[in-house]
């Protein structure tokens, strides 16, 4: 059986309890020295356990403050993320994880999310007599997996990240235990996530059993070796996407989501579509990045035969997919929460785009990596203020259809206006961050050499406004039977208004993003 | 018997697994056949541990074992919660969301 | 030669002796004696040891053995770790820097984090065999009078 052209190794596995002796001191101090860069992690772990134990000792009724508690515990991490800096250029705990910029400005990313999702949770009354420290205490957790997730180097770090994510994800889905729909779609979640997780596991021991490491640099380094095996590196990585594919709901991984969406409660349907789709990205960067790097991304020529994968065709194959099949299914959506699924399902088409445009073609290019990182911030805040104006309407009229919708501009100026906005964001004209976002990720595929990707792309994006248009549109100039205003306290309008800023704030002055972007470091994993 | 034999089973198990998941439709079963992709997985990962003559493989395996119990958990428990609601633990009569 | 797997059977002797103990001794002087009926049936895990092998099993079985199964997988990275600790404190010793209770501390983490589980689920509630609800007191097992002893299914998994 030739699959796999290995060498037969002799010999025991030579590991004495003299090395354990003396090596373990050494790995103390290791340790002990880099917790101070894994502060971040442990808040959120101590949070966790705080924030269920706290829950426990509470009263029934008082059980809704724990959002505050984990609000609290978020934004202690968030500022020791900052405070450690964008610069950090090392491995922790053995190659374990990393310590990099490009982690640091995913971390913040996910916490900033997490930092608009609990208020809406907190605004949810579907959650009211429920007790609530377990669903923040899943949600921080997920978000402790996300992290380990963006800064994973190894396979295991990064194997254990992702479900540790996913087991929490499964749950919150299903959270409103008695609701038909939301136990139906944390099955599904569960069910097809077990079956990519199941598959991604094996792709990564095959990856293991062709270059004899975890690492994700030396698995890189190692696929060179084994070139002559194609076919397998070739399942291997689609085994391996199917695990990434599944986080971000690429096609054909992307079934789930619509039944998870519309089934789970609307803020963590928001968390979902938008946190946990910029970890797997963070990973399927890192992951790609390693790739390019010991260029093993692109087709090689050596001999005169062409070697290798073409991983960027691959990529933009399954990125012209994703987002075709997101926006046509997305046109005959009568639930504005399921219609925002497909339209992510879109989103993640056009991040992947990104990702077949990663190799560094021509001068002044932008790299793929950096066009993902500003679209995804962009993206944060326009779907998350897309779902927090669904989730308003919802609480004050019940409904998620998009009759609920019509006539909302007399009804409601602000809530109107500001769905307008992101609309307009997540089609991507201007002036706002989707089109610059937009404009970035398409000039890097141009200047890749893949226009046929930009074309559809831009295609697309043509289709989109007309989903997107009609509920503009069912808002502006249409009349509604119910004439009454709906009424918005101030905190929830000073909310609204504080998500539009940052998506117009991009799409005028991106200049500032997009350089801090460029700074970031990246110890390539 | 060399490595190969050991890759022939692990495949064997992952390929069982999947068409287990893809051709039944009661749930519990479903769950089992995920249970036997991941213990393919793992036995690969065994196997290339021994072929490498590293230990990592090995505790990769440690780490599936655990991560598969707590899937079971996870798993089972909202399965729990869909019979109470349904009595049925049938794959195609999960059709409360479409479209 | 075989000396030196000693401390091994003298380990297992004191083991099989220390059982013998608890179960013929300790349990006979401090053990609440009760005559019942029940006590005298065949123990088949909690369900009733006569009649068709295949009837509905109790859906508290479940969390039981969901919560079981949690914490006994964890037992596995505890094997990897006794195996080496040894070494690893002589190691600490001989090297004289850092804390020579630190592979110690490191598992206590460990088992700290899953005694938070435990806590919780304790506090849940969950470990009683009849799970007090919300509002009612809790009830005793055995059933008293007023409930026939036998399990509802219908009502359980309603």
């Amino acid at each position: 059986m030739m699959f796999f052209a290995l060498s037969k190794q002799a010999g025991q596995i030579a590991v004495t309890n003299a090395d354990v002796q003396e090596k373990f001191p050494g790995l103390v101090q290791e340790i002990t020295s880099n917790l101070g860069a894994f502060l971040p992690e442990l808040i959120l772990a101590v949070g966790v356990m705080w924030v269920i134990m706290a829950d426990l000792f509470t009263r029934r009724e008082r059980s809704r403050r724990m959002g505050f508690h984990a609000f609290a515990f978020v934004a202690v991490a968030l500022v020791s993320v900052i405070c450690h800096g964008f610069s950090g250029d090392q491995e922790l705990f053995r190659g374990m994880i990393v310590d990099d910029g490009f982690g640091a400005f995913f971390k913040v990313l996910l916490l900033v999310g997490t930092l608009i999702c609990i208020p809406m949770v907190m605004m949810t009354r579907s959650f009211d007599g429920r007790r609530m420290g377990e669903f923040y205490g899943l949600l921080l957790g997920s978000v402790l997996g996300m992290f380990l997730m963006v800064t994973a180097k190894n396979m295991i770090m990064f194997f254990l990240g992702i479900e540790f994510a996913s087991y929490t994800s499964y749950l919150l889905t299903g959270y409103l235990k008695g609701d038909r729909r939301g136990a139906e779609g944390a099955l599904k979640y569960v069910i097809y996530g077990s079956v990519a997780s199941g598959a991604m596991a094996y792709g990564l021991s095959l990856l293991y059993g062709l270059t004899g490491s975890l690492d994700m640099a030396d698995v890189a380094q190692g696929l060179i070796v084994s070139r002559t095996t194609d076919v397998t590196v070739l399942i291997a990585g689609l085994l391996c996407f199917a695990g990434f594919g599944y986080k971000i709901a690429a096609f054909p991984m992307h079934f789930w989501s619509p039944d998870v969406y519309e089934g789970a409660p609307i803020p963590f349907t928001a968390f979902l579509s938008v946190i946990s789709k910029a970890a797997g990205f963070a990973v399927l960067l890192r992951f790609a990045e390693g790739m390019v790097g010991t260029g093993n991304w692109e087709l090689t020529l050596s001999n005169g035969d062409v070697v290798g994968v073409d991983w960027p065709l691959v990529v933009g194959v399954i990125s012209a997919l994703t987002m075709t099949v997101g926006n046509f299914a997305a046109l005959f959506q009568r639930n504005l929460k399921r219609l925002l699924a497909y339209s992510s399902i879109a989103h993640a088409g056009y991040l992947l785009m990104g990702i077949a445009a990663l190799a560094p073609g021509a001068e002044n290019a932008i790299p793929g990596w950096q066009a993902i990182l500003f679209y995804l911030v962009a993206y944060l805040f326009m779907n998350l203020g897309a779902f927090l104006v669904v989730s308003i309407i919802a609480e004050k009229t019940g409904r998620e259809t998009l009759d609920a919708y019509r006539g909302l501009g007399s009804r409601s100026a602000l809530l109107s206006v500001a769905l307008g906005i992101f609309l307009i964001s997540l089609i991507g004209l201007p002036p706002t961050g989707g089109f610059t976002g937009k404009v970035q990720l398409i000039k890097a595929v141009v200047d890749d050499g893949q226009i046929w990707l930009a074309l559809v792309a831009v295609v697309n994006t043509v289709v989109s406004v007309y989903y997107y248009a009609r509920i503009i549109r069912l808002m502006f100039l249409e009349e509604s039977d119910d004439t009454s205003k709906v009424p918005l306290s101030a905190p929830v309008s000073a909310f609204v208004v504080l998500m539009i800023v940052p998506v117009l704030w991009l799409g005028v002055f991106f200049g500032s993003t997009v350089d801090f972007i460029r700074d970031l470091t990246l110890t390539l994993g | 018997m060399g490595t190969e034999a050991y890759l022939i089973v692990a495949s064997l198990l992952f390929l069982i697994g999947a068409s287990g998941f893809l051709l039944r439709r009661n749930l519990l079963v479903m769950f089992m056949s995920i249970e036997l992709m991941l213990n393919g997985a793992a036995l690969l990962f065994v196997t290339f541990a021994r072929h490498w003559n590293r230990m990592d493989g090995q505790i990769f395996v440690f780490f599936i074992i655990a991560l598969a119990a707590a899937e079971a958990a996870v798993g089972l428990s909202i399965l729990i919660a869909i019979f109470r609601l349904k009595h049925r633990v049938n794959a195609d009569e999960l059709s409360e969301l479409k479209g | 030669m075989l000396f030196q797997y000693a401390h091994a059977l003298i380990g297992f002797l004191f083991g099989m002796l220390f059982v013998a103990l608890q179960v013929f001794l300790l349990v006979r002087l401090l053990a609440p004696r009760v005559k019942e009926p029940m006590k005298d049936s065949t123990y088949e895990c909690g369900e009733p040891p006569v009649g068709d092998a295949w009837v509905r099993f109790d859906m508290r079985f479940y969390t039981m053995a969901l919560i079981f199964i949690i914490f006994e997988v964890e037992a596995v990275f505890l094997f990897p770790w006794a195996t080496v600790y040894n070494d690893l404190i002589a190691g600490l010793r001989a090297a004289g820097t850092g804390n020579v209770l630190f592979p110690f501390i490191e598992v206590f983490v460990f088992i700290l984090v899953l005694g938070v589980g435990l806590i919780y689920v304790w506090k849940k509630g969950d470990m009683d065999w009849v799970k007090a609800m919300r509002g009612q007191p809790k009830q005793s097992w055995p059933p008293t009078e007023g409930s026939t002893g036998e399990r509802d299914v219908e009502k359980d998994v309603a």
